[in-house]
């Protein structure tokens, strides 16, 4: 037996996937690329270069090289030795981006500014949110149909969707200001734009997967703890989302102060897993005492808390390029085991997804995850 | 009741510098073409500014990567700190991380800058309470330090001819100054004074004015400003009667477009209750967290409103630029 290991969700989208699917001229790196990870993953490449080197490509050519992308995410992922796979959103656009084009209700307006020169394209919603096509559901049937492992389909959730997005539909734009009256009336309009997207978007999209053999979600809420004072409408928003629905639940949250999650979470419903990130803020030193694992201490008050659900404890970092050595990995969640009390609480995991890395960093990240908790649980003889 | 017109801390770019940016960055065009584009539409803001009759002329900090870059990669001693999420919004800063001593190199520090051919010219800083906080130095000697910094960058700017400089601050709603904090932020402002002819404001972002009041309106400052959205008007202090402020009134975090006879209402309950000696209307927070095109149709209500306050007369407010 071994912990049990996955990914969060995205993994860079090769070039030859890039520019094929913006119909862009690929160079020949671009299609050597294709060959190095196909003969590497043990994928028949010969297929995907015949299509790429198509002089024009339709839309039904396009679906087909994100789908080829689509099948070496989950070979990279399966030759890592992960427990639980998925495609790395090769198919999506965006965490952000991909749900809300697919949906009613929803404005693109412009361009705003995440960090340098990094924008993204942010919407508004003008109209109630509406599901139009279960947007995940083709690219996790051919995920099904290609996987030789079980499957973890990421999400982007409710509570997040609805704080990413402007509001030009709930509240109104003659609502007081400089009174008390208009700032509750916009505090009562955001929770209906949370709850509506919950209940008309979200959760269509995921009966649609379970119906189709989906069994573990993860829903990505990486907004939840930057309003502390609204995580009690992320646990609305997560328990509308997920009722009843007889599935495995992650919660994915990054980067933020999880102190705040508390004493809220408590109401959540039906939580399997949180995964969260640590190993951003951990030293590189091995060690399983307080001051070597200095990322980890958060884990204190999840034990005190006395949260059922599992820890997806975030072992990778994934920001730099540094290939966490396994014995690393190994500490990591040693300590983890001893703050918390059992290996069975712990699910060994990225802190985020590896859309910023390489391909080869991130299989080596990856593989050195996998090695690292076969080491730990080693130690435990767990 | 004559309130003007004013932008502060960073505007958004134009979806034409969105482009030239991400191409920069993945080296499809030079920094002189970049560097073209940048410039025209820093003339484009200023025009905008000029037609709206704005008062002061603020630079819009159109290439600034974020609030604190251009004074940390202006100065000896300190480096950027990891990308950090800015408030509760989805953009991101690199934190000052103090090194060796801060001096500022004042010729850098002015290349971050578009000036305007016409005065009178405006500069939004982050106050030195802001920039302590970042760097996680929430003591009296970290705000002395960057109290120092901050006075060597007005002194610059103001030899260029910036005869007014608003210091925002988004973090004293949550992180409130202990006693001696604030001395070293009073004595920070005191020390201002000593620049001629600097008009300056202490402008308190995404809190409740109400709620800080107390450490605000100690400090010598000339202009006190406050987020509308966030601040119970029927609360406000009766100190900051008769006083220069500077009114968030319209929402820089939403594209929807507000509405010029709410902002209205609510300048006439100010006025009433206040009766300020004058007023700058502006947006509640930087214009950065929505599209060019939507921040520019805000600043266009605001006009309409002045041209309202002035069609519906009442009380005339001092010129800004006396002292």
């Amino acid at each position: 037996m071994t912990f049990l290991t996955h990914e969060v969700g995205s993994l860079a989208k090769p070039e030859w996937r890039v520019r094929a699917g913006s119909l862009q001229e690929l160079r020949k790196k671009d299609l050597e690329e294709a060959v190095v990870w196909g003969k590497k993953l043990n994928l028949n490449y010969q297929e995907l270069l015949k299509l790429l080197k198509k002089p024009k490509l339709s839309p039904e050519d396009i679906t087909q090289v994100k789908q080829w992308s689509s099948r070496y995410a989950l070979r990279l992922e399966e030759r890592a030795g992960l427990a639980a796979v998925y495609d790395g959103e090769q198919q999506r656009s965006e965490m952000y981006h991909y749900p809300v084009s697919h949906s009613s209700g929803f404005v693109f307006v412009g361009h705003v500014r995440s960090f340098d020169h990094k924008f993204y394209q942010k919407a508004a919603v003008v109209g109630q949110p509406a599901f139009r096509l279960p947007y995940h559901l083709e690219e996790f049937r051919f995920a099904k149909s290609m996987a030789h492992k079980p499957l973890k389909v990421p999400i982007t959730g409710a509570y997040t969707l609805a704080d990413w997005s402007y509001d030009e539909y709930y509240l109104r734009a003659d609502l007081p200001i400089g009174t008390v009256l208009g700032q509750k009336a916009r505090v009562k309009a955001r929770c209906q734009f949370t709850h509506d997207v919950a209940r008309e978007l979200i959760r269509p999209n995921i009966l649609a997967l379970v119906e189709a053999g989906a069994n573990w979600v993860q829903i990505d809420e990486p907004a939840v703890t930057t309003h502390p004072e609204e995580v009690p409408l992320f646990v609305e928003a997560f328990n509308l989302t997920t009722r009843d629905i007889n599935c495995r639940f992650s919660i994915h949250i990054c980067f933020s102060d999880y102190n705040n999650l508390f004493p809220h979470i408590h109401q959540i419903e039906n939580c399997h897993e949180y995964t969260l990130e640590f190993a951003n803020r951990d030293s590189k030193t091995l060690g399983i005492s307080a001051n070597q694992r200095p990322g980890y201490q958060f884990l204190t008050r999840f034990k005190k808390e006395r949260v059922k659900a599992r820890l997806g404890l975030g072992v990778i970092d994934i920001h730099t390029d540094f290939i966490e050595p396994p014995k690393l990995v190994r500490d990591r969640i040693l300590y983890g085991v001893k703050i918390l009390g059992s290996p069975d609480q712990i699910y060994v995991t990225t802190d985020c997804g590896l859309r910023t890395r390489t391909w080869r960093i991130a299989l080596a990240k990856l593989t050195n995850l996998v090695a690292g908790a076969n080491l730990a649980a080693g130690v435990l003889k767990f | 009741m004559n309130p003007e017109l004013t932008l502060h801390s960073l505007f958004p770019r134009s979806e034409r510098l969105v482009t030239a940016s991400r191409n920069l960055d993945r080296r499809r065009i030079g920094k002189s073409a970049y560097a073209k584009i940048l410039n025209e539409e820093q003339e484009s803001l200023f025009t905008f500014q000029q037609r709206l009759k704005c008062p002061f002329l603020e630079s819009g900090y159109l290439n600034w990567p974020d609030r604190f870059r251009p004074l940390i990669e202006s100065c000896s001693g300190l480096t950027s700190g990891s990308l950090t999420r800015f408030a509760d919004t989805n953009t991101f800063y690199k934190p000052p991380v103090i090194w060796g001593e801060i001096k500022l190199d004042p010729k850098k520090f002015l290349t971050w800058f578009g000036k305007p051919d016409d005065l009178p010219w405006k500069i939004t800083l982050p106050s030195p309470f802001h920039l302590a906080i970042a760097a996680q130095q929430n003591n009296p000697a970290g705000i002395k330090l960057f109290g120092e910094l901050l006075f060597q960058a007005a002194d610059c700017l103001n030899r260029q001819g910036v005869s007014f400089v608003q210091f925002n601050d988004p973090v004293i709603g949550s992180e409130k100054p202990n006693r001696l904090v604030n001395k070293e932020l009073v004595a920070f402002f005191t020390k201002l004074k000593k620049i001629a002819d600097l008009t300056t404001g202490y402008y308190v972002e995404m809190a409740d004015f109400n709620q800080v009041a107390k450490s605000v309106l100690g400090l010598p400052v000339d202009y006190f400003g406050l987020d509308l959205l966030l601040t119970p008007i029927a609360r406000l202090s009766k100190d900051l009667k008769e006083k220069r402020l500077v009114l968030g009134c319209v929402d820089s975090r939403n594209s929807l477009i507000d509405e010029p006879e709410t902002i209205l209402a609510a300048l006439n309950r100010i006025f009433k209750k206040l009766l300020p000696s004058h007023a700058l209307i502006t947006s509640n927070t930087a214009l950065e967290f929505v599209p060019a095109t939507i921040a520019r149709q805000k600043i266009e209500v605001l006009a309409l409103v002045i041209k309202k306050c002035k069609k519906g007369g009442g009380r005339d407010i001092s010129d800004p630029r006396g002292r």
